[in-house]
Order: C-alpha cells, then structure tokens, then sequence
C-alpha cells in the first residue's frame, strides 16, 4: 500500500466538481482502490457521492491511500491531482 | 465571511435548528448586540442544555417568549445570518420578533402566562421554602420539641430559613419579573432591595399600628415611607418597569457614558415611579379587594362566605393575603372567634384538590408528576404558592376548579358555623386551631373533604372541556409517523437499470456542451443534460435516495431507484457563495419521490452576484454497457422527460 498525507489549501475544499474530477482519475487504475480518509472516515476516492460526503475543507488534513497491481502509478497520479487542484 | 467560517456557522445552524424543536417550531428569529433571539411555537420541545454545548455558543436562556443564545458582540451578526438563511427568515427586527411571540396568545393569555414564567423561575425557592413552612409549623406545635433545647433550636432556624424567602418574595419576583420582560435582573434585584430597605417601616407593622411611619412631601404630594414586604403585585410591576427602563436607556444612553449612567437613571426613575405612583396604586388595590372581601363575609351570610373562600386564592396570586393576618389579629381580638381562618383553610386545600385533579387527567406525564406531587404536599401545610404557579394558574382551568371548590368548602363553613381559635397555620396543622365547641374538629374535616373533593371533581370535569390541545398536540406525532409508514423507503437497485428521468426543473433545455464550464461541459463527470432555471427549484428527476446535499447546498447527489447515480449541480462555481441564496429541502437518506422538490435557491440574487444559472444533471457513475439519450432542446418541466438511460 502507498499512502500520503496532505493538507487542502482549496479554499473551497473538495467541493462537487473537484470530486468529481479526482473519482475520475481514481477509476482510472483497474484493480487498484484509491481511498480518502478524513477524521477517521474512510471513502473510496472512485466514489464521487461518498466523497463529497466527506465534506473536506480548507485547512483539513486528509490521508489518500492506494492499493493493488497498480499502487504506485495510483499514488502518483492522485497525488499530482491534489497537488494541482486542491 | 469566507467558506470555512461558514461552513462552520451552518453547522451551529444546523444544530440549533435541530435542538429548538425543528424549523416546524421556528417561529422567528432575530439578535441584538450579543445574543441570538429565537421565537418558539413551543418552548418545551427545545433543548437548551443541548444548546449550551453548540459549539461558539457561550450560554443559553429563556426571557419571554424568545431563546436566547449568547454568542457575543460581532460573531453573532454572522451566526445570525447564517441560522436566518437555514430557516428562510431574514430581515426581522427585533420588534417582528416580539409581535410574532405575541401573537401566539390573547392579552390575558399573554398576562397569565407572563405571570406564570415570572413565579417558574423562582419556584424551587418558594417550594423549598413552603415545606420547610409546614414542617416548622408542625414542630411549632409539639410541647416536646419546644422543651428540649436542641430541638427547639432547630426548629428555630428552620422557621427562619422557612419565613426568608417569604419576606423577600418582592425582590424575587421583582428579579424574575425584570428578566421575564428583558431587562438585566441585577437590576430588578436592585429594585426589589429598595422595596424591602430598612429605612421603611415594615409593611405588616405598619399595617397593624405597631411603627410610626414617615411621611415625605414631593411637589405637595405625601410620600409614605413603608416597606413593600407582601407586596406581590407592587413587585410584579416594577419588574416590569425596570425592565423597560433598562431597554429604554440602554438604547438612548451614548455608549461611552452607557455603563456609568444607564443603570443609574433606571434605578433612579424606577425608585421614584415606586413610591409615587405603582406604591400606593398597588397598595390601594390591595386594601380595596381585602376590605371588600372581608366587609362580605360579615354582611352576606352565606353567599359572603361562599365568595370569600371562593376568591381567596386569588388574593395569594397577588401576595394580599399577607394583609388578612392583621384582620385575623382584628377578629380575635374583638370577638375571640377568627371565622376566615378556616374559610382560608378549605380554599386551600381546594386548590390541592384542583391539583390532584389536573395530575389525574395527566398522569402519564412525568413532569407535571413531579410538579404536582410536592405542591399537593405543601398545601397541606397551607402554602399554596407552587400549586398556584406551578400547575392550577399555569394551565388555567385547574385555578376555577379548585376556586369552586373553595366556595363550596366555605358554605360548609357557613352551615357548621366553624371558626379557629387562632391564626397562622391552616389544614393539617391549623385543625390545633379549630374550635371545638359543636362539633368542631369534626366539621373541620368534613368542610376540608368536602373543598378537596370539589376542588378534584371539578378540575376533571373542567378539563374534559378545555383540555382538548394537549391531546391533540400528543396525537400529532403519532399522525406524522403513520405518514412516514405508508411512504416505504426507496431502495435502490445494487446494478444500473433501465430507467426514465424527468424534468428536474422549470426551464428551457440546455445541451452539456453548453455549459459556461469546462468540467461539466466536456461531460468528464459524466453524460448529462442541463436546463436554464425560470424558477428557483429543483425536483427529484426519479424516485431515488439522497445520498449527498452539498454542504454548500448548491449540489445534490442522489441515487435512483434504478440505481443510478445523478449529480445536480445548480449554477456554475456557485459553491463560492459558500450556502447562500440556497435552502436544501431534503436531507442526506431521505427517500424522495419524482417530482419533489429538493432545493430552493434565489434565482434572481444569484444571477445578481455575476453566476451562471445553468443547471447540470450528471449520471456520474454509468456503466459502460449503458447508453443514456436525451433531450437537447425545448421547455423542460417536471412533467417531461428529459432523459432516458437504456442498455447500449
């Protein structure tokens, strides 16, 4: 499993269109499950509703995880989205 | 206000919302400088020890008919729009929010009721200090406790802590009064301190000759210099004053000099205002109705006694029973027979009646159990003030009930011509005081039995016709479940199904492509259909599940019966506006029906702040055997279909 922390400087959070756009990228690797954890919730990030749910803000630290046949590109791409959108 | 604060605001409104009763309970709500005001239909359905802990809230109260939430100077502008918005109720002012609280009752409603909060908030100290009373009397009364010198002590001091509270009711209910109408009660405390100062005569000495009194002279009129002890009424509307006084100066006085002159000038105008006018008004009233009472038991034999031991009560209500001991004192003195003590007795015990009565048709209730049950006891020592205020008063028709009850008990009275040989304790203990020539104790309890039993009787009949909204209100709730049990919950299918969606909106079809943003337009959410609003609502475009309302309510996502997942997305970037100018009608798992409304928004506000006002519908999660076709162009309704999923 690859996994990183990272804290949103969006000032609106992972709001309906960037959740959108990160279920995106998280469908993207077959068999390998992206997850977003907040406060101890843990969604997949493949699941758009669920992870609008997680209601994530500015100033929130979240933990996103990858793990399966493709872990490493995963982790990579997410954390490139992240890093450009959030 | 930037979003995160925000976002932290709607969760306080969230939860006050929840823990005021509901939206269902709102019925206005409005701030001042520091607090946030909120108006309830029902002020038992609220929490507020719940509400202490919401968080940035730092204390919580009742004055009025208003919530009060303290959340201090600045933030609470900020909390209060935030609440307004989840409610749908802006712009009231303060004085909206008083004329919504008011217009819940008629005057006298209002008047019982305000007098009624007002002997609530000091009802712990009159019922502690009314059983101490009846315990003190029924040692008072045992040779063997009076001879031994421990026990006579103690009984001492319990008189003592007993009969404090009493002599200073005036300043309690001044106190309670002053915050009932909103003023700050350090200031009715004040008021209630000069009422009852040690530079006045004592009102009860006064009233019996016992001290000289002063007399001043104001502008030619004479100002009489006695104590207020007693006086209940005197008390109730100083409260009142002071309160007003407070709100008015608070308001006028400049802020710089506020703290310095404010309360100054509403102790000083309210000082004045007592001794020249609500004193001796107050005064007046009570010696007029006592002395009218009085004179018809003397005059008119049975009907005078019926009336007096009718209405008796109702002079404790205003605290001018306290004057009745000095025509007791009068009475035994001239003729050695005191006829009032026992018709002051079966009034009482008459209203202990009443109660019983009202905690018999209520005896499911737990609360008006634990009302009900220490004020019949205090009545038996002849303190009525908790069945009064607690229960008879409060819930207005147990106080007729037991008044006739009373008249009844007197006529017995009258007919076994019963009399005390004393005064100051009444029913269990006041029986020491009965004559016992003809008869006597017998009577008395035959009298008691026959108030009590009327007392009862009568409250359960009286509430059989004026009881009517309790019940109705308890069977509200089990209406509103029944509802729920034949809408059954919409359980989605596991796989994407076939499935018809309607108009999620009223407006003009929009194709995706058009859409003023990229994401939504390049359809990488998903395939979808848009529409331009003509109305500011949204519906279920399928029965279907909330799974998802946006915190910022611009967005919603649901989950069809079909088992497709559906993004609404209302405006473009509109997540920026952080919640405003949008109310979410549903709520996270409810189950919805096609064609109900999910979200209200203000079209006209949100096209005023510079967004688009298109609004995509997104099939987020479709698989890919699946193919969705659809309307590109035309009006759109709940009434159209828009769209239509199908396998490929």
């Amino acid at each position: 499993m690859k996994q990183f922390t990272y804290t949103i400087t969006d000032p609106l959070g992972i709001h309906a269109r960037p959740a959108g756009l990160l279920a995106k990228v998280a469908k993207g690797f077959g068999d390998t499950v992206v997850t977003v954890t907040k406060d101890g919730t843990t969604v997949k990030a493949s699941q758009l509703m669920k992870l609008m749910g997680l209601g994530v803000k500015q100033g929130n630290v979240v933990t996103v995880a990858a793990e399966g046949p493709a872990e490493e590109e995963a982790i990579a791409a997410v954390e490139e989205f992240f890093r450009t959108n959030l | 206000m930037d979003a995160t604060k925000r976002q932290r605001y709607e969760k306080i409104a969230e939860e006050i919302t929840k823990l005021a009763g509901g939206k269902d309970n709102i019925q206005g709500i409005a701030h001042c400088a520091t607090r946030l005001r909120i108006v309830l239909k029902d002020n038992d359905l609220a929490d507020l020890k719940a509400m202490e802990d919401v968080d940035l809230a730092k204390g919580v109260f009742v004055a009025g008919d208003q919530v009060q939430i303290i959340f201090g100077a600045g933030l609470v502008n900020d909390v209060y729009e935030v609440v307004a918005d989840y409610n749908n109720m802006k712009n009231m002012s303060l004085s909206d929010l008083k004329t919504v609280a008011n217009q819940k009752m008629n005057p006298l409603q209002r008047i019982i009721k305000a007098l009624s909060d007002v002997f609530v908030d000091i009802m712990p100290g009159i019922l502690a200090a009314a059983l101490l009373t009846g315990l003190s009397g029924v040692l008072g009364n045992i040779e063997f406790v009076q001879n031994n010198a421990t026990l006579y002590g103690i009984t001492t001091l319990v008189n003592i802590a007993s009969g404090a509270i009493f002599g200073f009711l005036p300043l309690a209910v001044a106190y309670s009064a002053c915050k009932r109408f909103g003023g700050r009660p350090i200031l009715g405390i004040v008021m209630g301190c000069i009422m009852l100062s040690g530079s006045l005569a004592d009102a009860y000495q006064a009233a019996q000759g016992l001290v000289e009194v002063t007399t001043l002279h104001i502008f030619g009129f004479p100002v009489e210099l006695v104590g207020f002890q007693g006086g209940i009424i005197v008390a109730l509307l100083m409260g009142y004053v002071t309160a007003m006084l407070d709100k008015f100066f608070e308001r006028k006085v400049p802020e710089v000099v506020r703290l310095l002159v404010s309360p100054l000038l509403t102790t000083l105008v309210g000082a004045l205002l007592l001794f020249t006018v609500i004193g001796p008004v107050g005064r007046g009233l009570s010696s007029g109705l006592t002395n009218v009472l009085v004179w018809m038991t003397q005059n008119l034999g049975l009907i005078g006694y019926a009336v007096f031991s009718g209405l008796q009560q109702l002079l404790v209500i205003t605290g001018l029973h306290h004057i009745l001991g000095a025509v007791e004192a009068q009475l035994l003195a001239d003729t050695g027979r005191n006829f009032l003590n026992p018709l002051m007795s079966v009034a009482i015990i008459a209203q202990g009646g009443a109660v019983l009565g009202y905690m018999l048709r209520h005896r499911d209730n737990v609360k008006i159990r634990e009302l009900s049950i220490p004020s019949f006891i205090s009545v038996l020592f002849g303190i009525t003030e908790p069945a009064l205020f607690g229960v008879n008063l409060r819930y207005r028709y147990p106080i007729i009930g037991g008044c006739i009850g009373g008249a009844l008990g007197g006529v017995v009275v009258y007919l076994t011509n019963l009399a005390a040989l004393g005064f100051g304790t009444t029913v269990l203990p006041g029986i020491a005081l009965a004559d016992p020539s003809g008869n006597g104790y017998v009577n008395y309890i035959i009298a008691h039995a026959v108030a009590i039993a009327a007392g009862f009787i009568m409250t359960m009949v009286l509430g059989g016709f004026m009881d009517k909204a309790p019940e109705q209100a308890a069977s509200a709730p089990a209406k509103a479940e029944e509802k729920k049990d034949d809408a059954p919950a919409i359980v989605p299918a596991e796989t994407a199904q076939p499935e018809s969606f309607y108009g999620y909106a009223n407006g003009t079809i929009l194709p995706l492509e058009q859409v003023k943003d990229e994401t939504f337009a390049s359809g990488v959410l998903g395939d979808g259909v848009a529409v331009i609003p003509s109305e500011g609502k949204i519906y279920a475009p399928a029965d279907c599940v909330v799974t998802n309302v946006a915190e910022t309510k611009h967005a919603i996502g649901l989950m069809t019966a079909g088992g497709n997942e559906i993004l609404i997305h209302i405006g473009v970037d509109t997540v920026k506006l952080g919640g405003k100018f949008f109310t979410a009608l549903v709520k996270d798992g409810d189950s919805v029906r096609k064609g109900q409304p999910l979200i209200a928004f203000d079209l006209e506000q949100i096209k005023k702040a510079g967004y688009e006002t298109a609004i995509p519908m997104l099939f987020t999660d479709a698989p890919d055997d699946m193919t969705l076709s659809k309307e590109t162009a035309g009006a759109m309704s709940t009434q159209t279909k828009v769209a239509e999923m199908k396998k490929a």
